[in-house]
């Protein structure tokens, strides 16, 4: 597996140290990591949550809610998140030559791209496969605008107006 | 008296008699039991004071101001989600209210082999009725079980099984069914609402939005703690250092070790940040094809099974398993599949029960110093993954017992049991990191407590061995896994060392 992978590729592509994913022997290669998503990784994450949420996806709000979290964690977990994109893409290209980048591929190829890594023989290509599912399916189910789809009311403030009984519960044993 | 990193003057200096870092149940304990005895503390968490008006049932905005890294921290390996709070009160602000008295049989081992006689049953008993009665913990009668935990019943008792409604610390509970983002109505009695007051009403100090970065210790004392003033955007925006007679670390069971490794403290016992226990959990749904279940209304948390429990029946597996509802955030993360075929699936959110396996771990992990964040290193042991199986099975057992047209895991590849000869799926399904949907709620057992440092990191009374004035009170104390939701054990074991804080200093 590693030696798919040259120093100089890394390099060149620019993919994040802080991905403890990653294999020590490549991780070593990798250079520093970074707090912010760029255009590109954007990019990724629009295009994964095509595959992964399906029809519907362009309208959700990632490009603003996953920056928006990633304000909220301690710097390591930012480093860590933030390259997980650039990653997943630069080592897709890496390990497999003939593999675009994901944004070039079709809907089809992304599919089966992703669900190649989700269910890899190899760990490190499962786990980055499925923090990548969490970071991105989280975000779209938790966009308001997909509850209507799956019936789900929201919150209860506003729906229910107080006060109303709270529930009974017995005594202490 | 309360203030905030937000607008405190930096860089920000005092001084106390005891300093506690973190406001969970563990912290809030000692801080109020050291500011009734007269002395002057100062409380500091990370996190902010939220009231219930501020919390607005919107998963995103809360997982993002409620849990650690946004909800969004794993295992190194990527394979167990680890969610908890960090926000005043800690865990117990976003915790489902379930309480269980650390079960006799584990207080008898712990008492055994790990030199603890303040942990025998009789003297943890008025400890546990002190802090019942001021969480308020009364037991959920079944009539306000909601639909998904009574379906959890009725199949466990149609299988002639042992299981119960759950304790709950909760007061004038509406039932709205946002436990896990905050209780928008102050029903939830979480230690933001109980022990910290209580500390503060007594003359502690409480200071959040202030990270701790490091415990200054000099000739065998700790003296100080130094750390960083957050904004409201949580941005660093100065520093502040509170000088102490004695510090205590509350952090939980990921965050203390991580503090004080990477404060560079004298550990003789090799303990620190070992024996880390998780309870992995791993959902298990019910369909119920035109039915609605709706996870998420009422209790979400009402009633478990404790049939396969060893600590509570002597079980070999070692679980038990827990009615949970779940938001669409988290149950999209669980249900497999891409694109339309998980859009079909939420469209049936409505339609599924949830359950989630609490699992007593026999294999710890450990807690390192990572770059700029903890690391947490831990993965299911195999052993344990046969014990998950079976559990599993189990819980599949209980849904189609209890009417389920088919039960669903929480495997990336869709796994659904339709009958209980379909059970034996189980067996050819992988359950390595990755092929299956882990969570970790409870964090333990990082600093365990013991009768010399050969076998754990600090003393019965939570002290670090090598400091006179070093405590821990939080979830790292605990010397094994509880096999039951630890936040009463929490709770006592801090009560414990406040007994030992005041009569030690």
């Amino acid at each position: 597996m590693a030696s798919l992978v040259t120093r100089r590729t890394l390099l060149a592509l620019g993919a994040a140290s802080a991905v403890l994913l990653v294999p020590s022997p490549l991780r070593a290669a990798l250079p520093p990591p970074k707090a912010r998503f760029g255009d590109d990784d954007l990019d990724v994450i629009a295009a994964l949550a095509r595959v992964l949420y399906g029809p519907g996806a362009d309208a959700l709000s990632l490009r603003t809610s996953l920056p928006e979290t990633l304000g909220f964690l301690d710097e390591g977990q930012q480093a860590l998140l933030a390259s997980l994109p650039s990653t997943f893409d630069l080592l897709s290209r890496a390990l497999v030559p003939t593999v675009h980048p994901f944004v070039t591929l079709s809907e089809a190829q992304q599919g089966a791209a992703l669900n190649d890594w989700l269910h890899s023989r190899v760990a490190f290509r499962r786990q980055i496969g499925q923090a990548l599912r969490q970071l991105v399916l989280s975000h779209c189910y938790t966009d308001e605008t997909v509850y209507a789809d799956i019936a789900y009311p929201g919150p209860w403030l506003g729906r229910h107006v107080l006060p109303i009984h709270p529930l009974r519960f017995g005594e202490p044993e | 008296m309360r203030l905030s990193g937000n607008s405190v003057a930096t860089p920000f200096a005092r001084k106390a008699q005891v300093v506690v870092v973190g406001t969970g149940p563990g912290g809030s304990t000692v801080a109020k039991r050291m500011a009734e005895a007269g002395r002057d503390v100062v409380m500091i968490d990370a996190g902010s004071y939220i009231s219930a008006a501020e919390f607005s049932q919107r998963e995103g905005e809360m997982m993002r101001k409620l849990y650690q890294e946004a909800g969004l921290r794993t295992t190194d390996d990527g394979s167990m989600a680890m969610l908890h709070g960090r926000v005043v009160g800690g865990s117990s602000v976003v915790n489902y209210l379930d309480c269980f008295r650390t079960p006799e049989r584990l207080l008898y081992d712990w008492v055994a082999r790990f030199g603890l006689p303040e942990l025998t049953p009789a003297k943890m008993r008025p400890r546990f009725e002190k802090i019942e009665e001021i969480l308020h913990v009364r037991k959920l009668p079944v009539e306000n079980l909601n639909l998904n935990n009574d379906k959890l019943r009725r199949g466990t008792e149609a299988l002639g099984w042992e299981g119960d409604t759950f304790h709950r610390n909760a007061k004038d509970c509406y039932g709205s069914g946002f436990c896990d983002l905050g209780c928008s109505y102050n029903a939830k009695q979480s230690a933001a609402i109980t022990f910290v007051p209580l500390a503060t009403t007594s003359g502690a100090t409480l200071l959040t939005d202030a990270r701790v970065d490091r415990v200054i210790t000099e000739a065998g004392r700790a003296i100080a703690v130094e750390g960083t003033l957050l904004d409201e955007a949580r941005q660093p925006r100065g520093t502040f250092r509170i000088d102490a007679d004695v510090i205590v670390v509350s952090g939980g069971a990921i965050h203390t070790p991580y503090l004080l490794l990477s404060s560079g403290v004298d550990d003789p016992s090799g303990h620190l940040g070992q024996n880390f226990w998780t309870h992995p959990g791993s959902p298990v749904c019910g369909w119920y094809p035109g039915e609605r279940i709706a996870n998420y209304e009422g209790i979400k948390q009402g009633y478990y099974i404790s049939e396969f429990s060893d600590v509570l029946r002597g079980h070999p597996t070692g679980v038990l398993i827990e009615g949970i509802g779940a938001p669409p955030g988290i149950t999209a993360t669980i249900f497999p599949g891409l694109g339309w075929e998980r859009q079909e699936m939420l469209r049936r959110y409505n339609e599924f029960s949830a359950a989630g396996l609490l699992l007593r771990d026999t294999v710890p992990g450990s807690i390192a110093v990572g770059k700029g964040r903890p690391s947490i290193r831990w993965s299911l042991a195999k052993a344990d993954a046969w014990r998950l199986k079976e559990a599993t099975s189990r819980c599949a057992e209980a849904w189609l017992a209890g009417g389920a047209s088919a039960v669903v895991t929480g495997h990336s590849r869709l796994t659904m049991i339709r009958s209980t000869k379909e059970l034996r799926k189980l067996d050819d399904v992988g359950w390595g990191p990755g092929e299956v949907a882990l969570f970790c709620f409870h964090q333990m057992g990082t600093a365990r407590m013991a009768h010399s440092p050969a076998v754990g990191a600090v003393s019965p009374t939570g002290r670090m061995w090598a400091y006179q004035n070093l405590y821990v009170a939080d979830g790292s104390l605990f010397p094994t896994a509880s096999g039951v939701n630890p936040q009463l054990t929490i709770y006592a074991l801090s009560d414990v060392v406040a007994d030992g804080i005041l009569a030690e200093t």
